[in-house]
């Protein structure tokens, strides 16, 4: 089944294709791909290693640009568009989420949290009190002042949350989110990605290889060689009885996005 | 990003690097502290020659006479004395005002003795030229305490410093005295004894015609120095007496027709006439050296001293700049995968260029701060040992040949930062064009 076509597509992708040297040899990374994802959907892209996820992921970012095909994001089509608006995209429509958090390392969690803001020239009082409530949010409004080697994993990884919606992306990029944290941990960053995505109607592309993180998706997109080779909609993506992020912090709904 | 925002990201990621910074910086520091301390001997020794020179008038034209290059000449004839005639003839060229003539007595005679109311000491002959107060060796600093000074019409008798009227002539019984007692001795009777090689001896008979503020070598070496200590007095001994001791010492009554004055200072009456008069006496075969030429010359020469010393220093700066290029590599390299997340998050090239570029900056910054201070301290230090080496010469005079000026420190400031923004711009462009891919990937 090919379901490549939805309703009130934020992202589309036409015949995307992503071509490495490696050595002598040419590796299709991506190969004709044509995929649609709407607005606010939670889609996990699933595959072995070396099977495109990442590549996709990547090129969705603007952290990289295809060999052939289009990548339009709202509007823009990342494929032809100039560095300028490719550093605008970086900046306000999406967030990055990593494997290993990608904190750096001589930076609070506050700092980090204000980085993407300090970039875009917002003030640092504005940043400053943006941050701190992004991180009172993922409930480290404790932990603002640690460095990251101070922190727990699961901390981490929700201090990059925060960061990566520093400016109010539409659409959260995570790249295996939960791949270095316990079950536990990984489990509570999955929640908080579902409360967002439920509750905010952020975009969410996650991609990863483990079956629990994609059942958290609406739809998983299965990759092989840098091909789809299946679409399937989660029957039953998990409905919480409360919204997450809710009950962590008992007063997101007040919060803007 | 904000300026702000980059000058605080790259402050920051100095601090945290705090001994790398530093020696990094040291490059730079001995560079600037080569290029101040040089460019201040410049500033210094200008500014002195030119407070010395500007005592002597800038209307003034020295003439002497010329000398064959060919150093077969064992007398050291002149080949265009500076004759009476010649004396004459400058005397009548337009817009001349006066014309002072002076005679060096031979080098071949070391000390005329001068013997005043039995009291006698020797003077050195070669001080006791500049039968006029000259301001180019005096600085200007010789006053009249008693007396007239000799000029164009006034050059008999021989004009004595105050100070070896006390510790040398033991002719006074304190030292300073009042006016009242140097006016006592105006008149009285002076014999100069010279000695010629041969042993004979002859005695020229003249009057004290003044007394100066002159200190010879001997009285600087002994400030307020009990009588007997000194020996030579400080004496200037008129042309017209100076004439009379070389007319005896080659025996030839006409020296003056033969070899001519020594030296003729030569008073113009307004600036913009002095090249043109200058030119004229030149035109009579004789050298005429105006101030202007002197400054000329004396700044080309520190010219040439200053270039040659700098490129010293610009030379150490170079070798500093490639420094920091290799520590801004360095830490690029380092921080490849920060570069790599912050181009995630959202960081244009500019950005990174701007970190990178004015963490550079600071680093050459830093080295022009210590550097500046560096060569002030050096300023004073090399001063200090100068002035006390003079001393201990017996030279009581302050040289401050050392000087920095405004100009000095904000150009070198200027100038290290701007040495490591050029150092920097190699490595701060590599990191603006890093792949954001790969530098994620780097470990």
């Amino acid at each position: 089944m090919r379901e490549t076509n939805v309703d009130n597509p934020i992202i589309r992708l036409v015949n995307l294709t992503r071509r490495y040297k490696v050595g002598p040899n040419v590796v299709e990374a991506v190969a004709r791909i044509d995929l649609e994802i709407a607005t606010g959907e939670f889609v996990a892209l699933m595959g072995a290693s070396g099977s495109g996820k990442s590549t996709l992921l990547n090129l969705l970012g603007g952290l990289d640009t295809p060999t052939n095909g289009e990548v339009w994001v709202g509007d823009v089509n990342l494929a032809t568009a100039k560095r300028n608006v490719l550093d605008q995209h970086r900046q306000h429509t999406v967030g990055f989420v990593f494997q290993s958090f990608n904190l750096l390392p001589t930076r609070t969690a506050l700092e980090n949290v204000e980085m993407p803001m300090l970039l875009v020239g917002e003030r640092p009082a504005a940043r400053r009190t943006r941050a701190r409530e992004l991180l009172a949010q993922m409930g480290l409004a404790q932990r603002s002042d640690h460095l990251p080697n101070a922190l727990s994993g699961g901390e981490q990884q929700r201090v990059a949350i925060a960061r990566a919606l520093a400016n109010n992306p539409r659409i959260l990029l995570a790249d295996e989110p939960t791949g270095n944290l316990d079950s536990k941990n990984g489990a509570e960053v999955m929640r908080i990605l579902r409360a967002l995505n439920q509750e905010r109607g952020l975009t969410l592309i996650v991609v990863t290889h483990d079956p629990a993180v994609a059942a958290y998706a609406d739809r998983v997109v299965r990759l092989l060689d840098g091909n789809i080779v299946e679409i399937s909609a989660n029957p039953t993506p998990p409905t919480e009885a409360t919204p997450l992020l809710t009950s962590m912090t008992g007063k997101l709904q007040e919060v803007r996005v | 990003m904000r300026f702000p925002d980059m000058l605080g990201n790259s402050l920051a990621s100095l601090r945290r690097r705090k001994v790398r910074t530093i020696l990094t910086s040291i490059g730079v520091f001995v560079g600037i502290v080569t290029i101040v301390t040089m460019v201040s001997v410049g500033i210094g020794t200008e500014q002195q020659v030119t407070s010395t020179l500007s005592g002597l008038g800038f209307e003034t034209i020295t003439v002497n006479p010329s000398y064959s290059s060919d150093s077969s000449n064992p007398n050291n004839i002149p080949t265009h004395p500076l004759t009476p005639q010649l004396v004459t003839q400058i005397k009548q060229i337009p817009n001349v005002v006066s014309v002072v003539t002076d005679i060096n007595l031979p080098d071949a005679i070391p000390e005329v003795d001068i013997s005043i109311n039995g009291q006698s000491a020797p003077v050195s002959a070669f001080f006791s030229n500049g039968s006029s107060i000259n301001p180019l060796v005096s600085g200007g600093k010789i006053s009249m305490v008693a007396g007239s000074d000799f000029d164009a019409s006034h050059q008999d008798g021989v004009i004595i410093g105050a100070q070896s009227l006390y510790n040398s002539l033991h002719l006074i019984s304190s030292y300073p005295a009042d006016t009242s007692v140097y006016n006592q001795l105006l008149g009285a009777p002076v014999h100069l004894t010279v000695t010629d090689p041969r042993g004979e001896q002859q005695v020229f008979t003249t009057t004290i015609a003044g007394v100066d503020n002159n200190t010879n070598i001997d009285d600087a070496r002994a400030p307020g120095a009990r009588p007997n200590t000194v020996r030579n007095a400080s004496v200037r001994i008129g042309a017209n007496v100076k004439l009379a001791i070389v007319q005896w010492w080659y025996r030839q009554p006409d020296y003056l027709e033969k070899r001519g004055y020594s030296r003729a200072t030569v008073k113009v009456d307004t600036i913009p006439h002095v090249n043109a008069v200058a030119d004229q006496i030149k035109g009579y075969g004789l050298q005429a050296d105006t101030v202007p030429v002197l400054i000329d010359q004396i700044s080309r020469v520190f010219t040439i001293l200053q270039i040659m010393l700098t490129s010293v220093g610009l030379l150490a700066l170079l070798v500093a700049s490639i420094g920091i290029a290799n520590t801004m590599i360095m830490a690029i390299y380092e921080r490849t995968r920060e570069i790599g997340v912050l181009k995630a998050l959202g960081a244009t090239r500019r950005d990174i260029l701007g970190m990178f570029m004015l963490e550079a900056s600071f680093i050459g910054l830093l080295g022009g701060v210590l550097g500046v201070i560096g060569g002030w301290l050096l300023d004073l230090l090399l001063n200090w040992g100068l002035n006390a080496y003079l001393q201990s010469q017996g030279f009581y005079i302050n040289l401050q040949i050392f000087q920095v000026n405004a100009v000095l420190i904000g150009g070198a400031l200027i100038f290290a930062a701007f040495i490591g923004l050029l150092a920097g711009l190699y490595p701060a462009r590599r990191a603006a064009r890093l792949d954001p891919l790969a530098a994620l990937r780097h470990e």
